[in-house]
């Protein structure tokens, strides 16, 4: 028989799976730029007094120049983590778009995302600590569960993945 | 050992040997589909349960013996073919059975052919490698188990001392210095249980009961895991959940934050649920996949 042929089923599922792919890619691709984009310009516009926006409840003080420091240097380990986030995002989705579903690349991609939860999570542990008022109040811990859970995921879908493959090859 | 007539034996037979032939790579994932069906030392069991593979274990019962009785089976049906050799088909079938019998001959395994009959080997057989990838799941599953449980009774400790806590701020008091802190959220902190607004109360509530549920779906995962169950339906609709449960405890945070008229809000809790609810999706697709292409003939 052909066993070539995908069962009309088979394919109507990873068309599915490839759709739903895409447009997460292209969301993660243009849609996140954009909205970007879109927030810096409505703060450039509130910075000029052309738009209102709503005020805090409790509007912060002037920070001081090591506060400022701080906040900066905050900004941008936070800012290096998401970069990373959205470049493996974007390639994770890229392969499921084509089809690949779980493979080393894929299992790989998965794992980096969760062990850059897992970042976040420790800078802002850090952070939290390092800063002027060291407390627990801004920790989640929740942050910590979900990182372990995608990083177990990926790596029990790799396991899964090499058992299968010495079955295969077994004779 | 019962005879079957030729005619309901020898179609199936060569059907079945066909199904087995490995020349691409989706032919190969159809292989590994069939290695539960292929093992003729054992009786086929209820795994496959559509009414083809039903018929075919009557078919191959006869086959399921020690190797003696398996020859002579064998043989039978070389004999009752009664397909021309000259045929395309004929030649073909007799190559299969001529190659089984070599197999069973111990020799000439992949002598001459492309393809190799797995029916005839013990597949029940785990290789080492895997059989120790298995071991690492159950294990590591177990030590998650373990942790899962003991975080569960500090958690419990927790709430008794926050409890006696708040019966002896009743009893004797505000203290001189403020040791009690409850934390909803980042910007949602009191010093005294009895501060807290009864909106924070509600929604802290069902932040706290989502976070149980969660810890009791990872302890039923978990479980699973360490049963070596791995990609079944129940695991996957626990992870469907979990994913859930990370997008509802992102958006009890988010309503606390804006309750406390915060405008700083992060969206990385979303992300990471619906991320977690996408891979679910993904593997229960694969999954239907995989059993659509076990099925198949």
């Amino acid at each position: 028989m052909n066993t070539n042929e995908q069962s009309p089923k088979t394919n109507a599922r990873m068309n599915r799976i490839q759709k739903v792919s895409k447009c997460i890619r292209l969301f993660l691709q243009y849609g996140i730029p954009l909205l970007i984009v879109g927030t810096l310009g409505i703060g450039v516009l509130a910075s000029k007094h052309l738009i209102n926006l709503p005020q805090l409840a409790h509007p912060t003080a002037d920070p001081a120049t090591t506060a400022r420091v701080g906040s900066g240097l905050r900004g941008v380990l936070i800012l290096i983590v998401y970069l990373f986030w959205y470049r493996t995002a974007l390639k994770l989705f890229g392969y499921f778009e084509r089809g690949i579903l779980f493979t080393a690349e894929t299992v790989r991609c998965i794992q980096i995302l969760g062990v850059i939860y897992f970042a976040r999570f420790l800078v802002k542990l850090v952070l939290n600590f390092v800063g002027p008022s060291p407390a627990w109040l801004g920790i989640d811990l929740s942050d910590l569960f979900t990182s372990f859970l995608i990083i177990f995921i990926g790596w029990l879908i790799d396991e899964a993945r090499k058992i299968r493959e010495e079955q295969e090859l077994t004779v | 050992m019962r005879l079957i007539p030729r005619q309901n034996l020898v179609l199936p037979f060569v059907g079945f040997f066909h199904s087995f032939e490995a020349k691409n790579s989706f032919g190969k994932t159809n292989l590994t589909g069939f290695h539960s069906a292929g093992n003729f030392r054992r009786p086929i069991n209820a795994r496959l349960n559509t009414n083809l593979h039903k018929k075919l274990v009557k078919r191959f019962w006869f086959f399921l013996d020690v190797d003696g009785r398996l020859f002579h089976g064998v043989f039978r049906i070389s004999c009752d073919a009664g397909q021309s050799k000259d045929t395309e088909n004929g030649l073909r079938d007799n190559l299969l059975i001529g190659f089984y019998l070599s197999f069973f001959d111990k020799k000439d395994l992949t002598n001459g052919i492309d393809w190799f009959i797995p029916c005839a080997m013990n597949t029940n057989e785990i290789s080492p490698k895997a059989g120790s990838r298995l071991n690492r799941i159950k294990i590591i599953s177990r030590i998650f188990r373990v942790l899962i449980g003991i975080l569960v009774v500090l958690m419990m400790l927790m709430s008794a001392l926050f409890f006696l806590a708040s019966v002896k701020l009743l009893v004797s008091g505000p203290p001189m210095v403020d040791t009690l802190h409850i934390s909803f959220s980042p910007h949602q902190a009191y010093t005294s249980p009895f501060n807290v607004p009864l909106p924070v109360l509600l929604i802290g509530a069902v932040q706290l009961g989502l976070g149980g549920c969660g810890l009791i779906l990872l302890n039923r995962l978990f479980k699973l895991y360490e049963r070596g169950d791995f990609f079944k339906t129940e695991n996957i609709r626990c992870i469907k959940f979990l994913g859930l449960i990370v997008i509802g405890i992102w958006l009890t945070q988010t309503i606390l934050e804006l309750m406390a008229h915060q405008n700083n809000l992060e969206a990385s809790g979303l992300v990471y649920g619906v991320l977690i609810v996408f891979i679910a999706w993904i593997m229960d697709e694969g999954r239907k996949i995989q059993e659509e292409q076990e099925l198949t003939v």
